[in-house]
C-alpha cells in the first residue's frame, strides 16, 4: 500500500481568532494536553520515511507554539516541504525571518474580507490590520506566499472588490475556498450558506480575476459542495493520501473524523505512524470499496470520489457509511435541498456590533453565530 | 502571459523545490521520475520534461538551454525543441512553479 503524500499537523487548537466558519472541532484539545517538541519531530521523521512529501503546520494558531521555528527546522532536516497555515496574530518580522532560516517553505495567510470592519466582525477580533502590514513583510522573504480568503454568504457579494484588494499584497497564490460545513462552521451553517446567486456570481468572479492575473497570481477555488451534483472526494479518500494528527497526538484520516461514533484514534505516542497507516483500525475503517453501500458500490464514480465525504454523511444523516448526502443519486439528497431552501428564509446580512469585551461581543453576535471559542486548560 | 524569450533565464519559483531523491517507499523509479514540490503540491515529470526542468537554474537563457537539449536530443529539429520547452515552461509558469 502507497503511503501517504501529506501529513498535517495541528500542532495546537490555541488561536487568537474566533472565525465563524473554522472547521475545527467543538470539542478541543486543552494546551496542557498537547504533544511535546520530541513527540512532533518524532512524527515528521516517521512521516518522511514513509513517503509522506508535504508538512502542513496548522492549528489553531500555529504561531502560539513557542517551539514553531524548532519545528519547521525538524521536518526540514528530514526531507519534508512545510507550509504553514496561520492567521498571521503572533508573527513579527525576526520571527518570519527565523522560520524560513529554518528552512520554511511556504506560507499560507487567511484572509476575512477586504473591508476591515466586516472582516474583524467575521474573525471575531481585530487581525485585519496587522494582516495587511504582515503581507508586506511576507514579500521581502525568500518564501512562497498564498492568501486564502473563506467565502460564505456575508462577504461574496463584495468577492471583486476582495480579490482585487487581496491582488495588492502581490502574493504568488490565492485560494477563494467555499466554507466546508464541520465544527463551527457546521453550527453557524445557517448564516454563512450561500444563495444560488452568490455561487453562480463567484464563478464569474473568479474566472474573470483568473485570467487578469494569469502568470502572476495563481488562482485556485474550493467550490461549495452542498451546491454541487456529486460530492468532493474528500481527502483523497478515506485514509488514501493524508493523515492528521490533532493537538493531542490522535492520527485521524481528516480533520472532522472524530464526530464519527465508535471510531477509536490510535496516538502517535503510543504507535508508529507507518502502524497506523498500515494496520490501525479507523485507518482501514472506510478504505477500498468493501464498506460502500448502493448507490456507490456500482457507481463508476465510485473510484473518483470514493463515496464522498463519511464526516459529512454522518453529520447530516447520522449514519458513517451512507453515500455523501451531497451526490444527487444518494436516496437522501433531499436533505441537502432543505439545508439549503432554510437559507434563502433567513435574513442575509449579520450586522457587526460593538462591544467593550469579547464576551459582551460574543453575547451581542449570538443571533447571528457562534464565535469559536478557545479550548479551556481543566 | 508571454512565453520565455530567448534572453529569459528560467527558475523555479521561490517556494519550488525538487523532492529529495531518497525514499524507500516511493512507487517510482528516481532514476526515471523526479518530483517538484511546490505549495500544496507536487508535480511528477520525466523524459524531455525533466530534462528541460533541471536546465532551469537561473544561470542558462534559452538560447543555452535549447542548445543543451539539443545535445541530449540530436534527432529533433532544434524549432520543435524550441517550441516544446517554451510550451511547457509557460504552463509552469501560470501554475506559478517557474519564473522567467
Amino acid at each position: 500500500m502507497p503511503g501517504p503524500l501529506a501529513l498535517i499537523a495541528e500542532v495546537t487548537h490555541r488561536c487568537p481568532l474566533h472565525c465563524v466558519y473554522c472547521s475545527n472541532p467543538l470539542q478541543m484539545t486543552a494546551a496542557k494536553a498537547e504533544l511535546a517538541t520530541p513527540d512532533w519531530v518524532r512524527v515528521f521523521q516517521q512521516a518522511a520515511k514513509l513517503g509522506v512529501l508535504h508538512l502542513h503546520l496548522t492549528g489553531g494558531e500555529p504561531l502560539v507554539r513557542p517551539d514553531l521555528t524548532e519545528l519547521v527546522a525538524a521536518a526540514n532536516r528530514f526531507g519534508l516541504y512545510t507550509n504553514l497555515i496561520t492567521s498571521g496574530l503572533g508573527m513579527t518580522e525576526p520571527r518570519l525571518k527565523e522560520l524560513v532560516g529554518a528552512g520554511l517553505d511556504h506560507i499560507q495567510l487567511s484572509f476575512q474580507d477586504s473591508q476591515e470592519e466586516s472582516a474583524d466582525w467575521i474573525a471575531g477580533t481585530k487581525a485585519h490590520a496587522r494582516k495587511v502590514e504582515l503581507s508586506r513583510i511576507i514579500q521581502q522573504q525568500r518564501v512562497a506566499f498564498t492568501v486564502n480568503l473563506v467565502v460564505h454568504r456575508q462577504n461574496l457579494d463584495h468577492l471583486d472588490e476582495t480579490i482585487r484588494f487581496l491582488e495588492t499584497l502581490r502574493p504568488d497564490r490565492m485560494e477563494i475556498a467555499h466554507v466546508q460545513y464541520y465544527g463551527w462552521a457546521l453550527r453557524n451553517r445557517a448564516t454563512l450558506m450561500p444563495t444560488r446567486e452568490q455561487v453562480d456570481q463567484a464563478l464569474l468572479i473568479v474566472a474573470e480575476a483568473q485570467k487578469r492575473t494569469a502568470g502572476k497570481i495563481r488562482i485556485d477555488s474550493v467550490v461549495p459542495d452542498y451546491y454541487a451534483r456529486y460530492p468532493k472526494a474528500c481527502m483523497g479518500g478515506w485514509g488514501r493520501q493524508l493523515v492528521l494528527i490533532d493537538p493531542a497526538g490522535r492520527a485521524l484520516p481528516c480533520h472532522a473524523a472524530g464526530v464519527i461514533p465508535g471510531l477509536s484514534f490510535d496516538n502517535v505516542k503510543d504507535h508508529s505512524l507507518e502502524w497506523i497507516w498500515k494496520q490501525s483500525p479507523a485507518f482501514q475503517k472506510f478504505r477500498g470499496e468493501d464498506w460502500m453501500p448502493e448507490p456507490c458500490r456500482s457507481c463508476d464514480r465510485r473510484t473518483e470520489d470514493f463515496g464522498g465525504c463519511r464526516c459529512q454523511a454522518m453529520l447530516l444523516l447520522g449514519n458513517a457509511a451512507a453515500t455523501d448526502p451531497v451526490c444527487q443519486l444518494s436516496p437522501d439528497h433531499h436533505v441537502m435541498e432543505e439545508a439549503l431552501r432554510t437559507t434563502q428564509v433567513l435574513p442575509v446580512f449579520a450586522q457587526p456590533v460593538v462591544a467593550d469585551s469579547f464576551r459582551e461581543f460574543e453575547h451581542a453576535a449570538k443571533d447571528w453565530w457562534n464565535y469559536r471559542l478557545n479550548p479551556i486548560d481543566k | 502571459m508571454a512565453r520565455p524569450q530567448d534572453a529569459s533565464l528560467p527558475r523555479l519559483a521561490v517556494g519550488c523545490k525538487w523532492a529529495p531523491l531518497e525514499n524507500p517507499e516511493a512507487e517510482f523509479d528516481p532514476t526515471i521520475e523526479a518530483t517538484v514540490l511546490f505549495p500544496e503540491g507536487a508535480i511528477r515529470v520525466q523524459g524531455t520534461g525533466r530534462a528541460i526542468l533541471e536546465l532551469c537554474d537561473g544561470q542558462r537563457n534559452m538560447l543555452e538551454i535549447v542548445a543543451e537539449l539539443q545535445k541530449q536530443y540530436i534527432l529533433v529539429k532544434a524549432g520543435l525543441i524550441r517550441e516544446e520547452a517554451d510550451q511547457f515552461l509557460e504552463k509552469l509558469q501560470e501554475k506559478r512553479i517557474v519564473d522567467y
